[in-house]
């Protein structure tokens, strides 16, 4: 039996067989070289990282966020249900409607979480269209689509903010009978912009969305005396893990209570409710806007140290009964994978002509974020 | 290197051609090592190559981590250098035998290159990858589509037909196997 190292043998192997290419090879291996380079691009796969703004559905991004906040086995990673894809198709321009709104609306965009309707009212020639929605159980955007035989001269936006000789938008928006808050939003279209529909759960006896329901809406144009009348069918289609917390954190200082109510985060929103109670003949005047409200704002910041973008808040003032000043406040969906949220409110200090922002430490706030999913 | 072929891979996926021969470029020498150690002969490296650059470029678009894109086309190769052994055990009549070099009965001792040519298909194609092209025994695995277990027993059990043949001289044989 003869004596053998293997590995001494591999490696003669191997340095045996790393010859050069021999002429056989290497000719026809150019050959297919020049035959890709004049065959036709394969089928290009369409990446995620790359910023597509093509209409129609697209691969899309699952960011860290859809991840943490959906669940790991929900993996949206771009799923859209044959049905809604279709429908997508035929909306033109859906991609590029969301540009100039919050990156809230941009990933619900992004996403295909909108849904489509075919809702729609015409008067004098001119039909309006409430052709898509989405709702993540915080709030109701609805895109609202122009169409006319003639050619108008104003913006859709233009003619709805100008309806009451630019006093006020005219809309109306009504759950069961009871009128709700909502806002315009410019898309840049021409003929389309976004509204948006929010419940009144802050207010003490105010009514929330269920999961499913109609929502009727009236839009006045200017220069058409009828109002355009929609029943707007609406689908909470946002999949079912989100944060909502009712922390209930107060904190008391310089005669004022200030309550977080409740935080929703979803990944299209973050929405907080606050509640000030303040005796206005004790608060330091600092604190006092006219007509008797409060010259309060707030920031928020997650523990990572990212500022979350503040979109629009709204609030019912009086306190007639001393239940506090409500304010709601809407920002941007958290990004990444933040475990707490830090509440910083803030007052404007004139310093001459100078303002300045003051945070009131006393009454920071931090929740941490249930990763787990809470029923609302 | 790791990003930078990913990042090639994600241009020839986006359509650009001469990014996709780049990377051609950078395995072919890989690509005709392996070839030619499974199938043993140049004429027949040169097809599977061909082939397997060719469906690399078509299909390019159903991989999905550019990362995976060496081992990706290696087990093309592989498929495709398998496709062309079974063809030529085919091909070989019964009534017609190949040119064959001077058959003698001698015994003889062997080197490896040799013990390793009269392996069984399977076992060459495990030995070749992981020790001629040093490819990890989970990429192995996912090359030939099984288990990494079924890799770790391919080997051992190639091993040992070989340290047999390097041990003891054999005798030359018969087959499909050219000079």
């Amino acid at each position: 039996m003869r004596c053998v190292d293997f590995d001494d043998e591999l490696e003669k192997w191997k340095e045996s067989e790393s010859v050069r290419m021999p002429k056989v090879v290497r000719s026809r291996i150019d050959e297919t070289y020049k035959e890709i380079s004049s065959m036709e691009a394969p089928p290009a796969y369409s990446r995620s990282a790359r910023p597509v703004r093509k209409r129609g559905v697209k691969a899309a991004a699952v960011s860290a966020l859809a991840i943490t906040l959906l669940g790991a086995s929900v993996v949206v990673s771009g799923y859209i249900s044959p049905a809604v894809a279709q429908s997508l198709e035929r909306i033109p321009l859906l991609g590029s409607l969301f540009q100039k709104q919050d990156a809230g609306l941009q990933i619900a965009g992004e996403h295909g979480l909108f849904t489509p309707v075919d809702a729609s009212d015409t008067h004098d020639g001119v039909t309006l269209k409430v052709s898509s929605v989405m709702y993540d159980g915080v709030r109701v955007s609805m895109v609202v689509q122009r169409e006319s035989s003639v050619e108008l001269e104003t913006t859709l936006y233009e003619a709805m903010s100008n309806h009451n000789q630019g006093n006020t938008v005219f809309f109306d928006i009504t759950y069961e009978g009871q009128s709700m808050g909502g806002g315009l939003s410019d898309t840049g279209e021409r003929d389309a912009v976004i509204v948006t529909a929010e419940d009144t759960g802050y207010e003490k006896d105010g009514v929330i969305f269920s999961d499913k329901f109609n929502l009727f809406l009236s839009l006045g144009l200017e220069g058409i005396d009828e109002p355009f009348e929609f029943m707007v069918p609406v689908v909470k289609n946002v999949p079912d893990n989100y944060h909502i917390l009712k922390p209930g954190i107060s904190k008391t200082y310089e005669h004022l209570e200030m309550t977080l109510q409740r935080i929703a985060a979803t990944p299209v929103t973050t929405e907080l409710d606050i509640n000030v109670k303040a005796d206005m003949n004790e608060v330091p005047e600092k604190y006092q806007a006219a007509g008797g409200f409060l010259n309060l704002d707030y920031e928020l910041v997650d523990d990572l140290g990212k500022t979350v973008k503040f979109i629009g808040g709204r609030g019912s003032s009086s306190d007639e009964e001393n239940e506090g000043v409500y304010s709601r406040l809407k920002f941007e969906p958290l990004d990444g994978d933040p475990k707490a949220l830090t509440l910083k409110p803030y007052i404007y200090i004139r310093n001459g002509e100078e303002t300045a922002k003051e945070y009131i430490k006393e009454l920071e706030m931090t929740v941490s974020l249930d990763t787990k999913k809470a029923a609302r | 290197m790791g990003s930078e072929l990913e990042q090639e891979v994600i241009r020839a996926q986006a359509g650009d051609r001469e990014a996709f021969i780049r990377l051609l470029r950078e395995v072919e020498s890989s690509l005709y090592t392996l070839a030619r150690a499974i199938v043993k002969q140049d004429e027949d490296s040169a097809d599977a190559i061909q082939e397997t650059m060719l469906k690399a470029f078509k299909s390019l678009h159903t991989l999905r981590s550019p990362e995976y894109f060496k081992t990706w086309i290696i087990r093309i190769l592989v498929n495709e250098c398998n496709r062309i052994i079974k063809m030529r055990a085919r091909t070989v009549a019964v009534a017609e035998f190949p040119d064959l070099c001077a058959v003698t009965k001698d015994y003889e001792n062997i080197d490896l290159r040799e013990a390793i040519h009269r392996l069984d298909d399977t076992l060459r194609i495990v030995i070749v990858l992981h020790y001629l092209d040093d490819i990890p025994l989970k990429q192995v695995a996912e090359i030939l589509d099984i288990s990494e277990g079924a890799v770790k027993n391919r080997l051992h059990r190639a091993r040992k037909i070989l340290l047999d043949l390097l041990q003891n001289p054999v005798e030359r044989k018969i087959g499909y196997e050219m000079c």
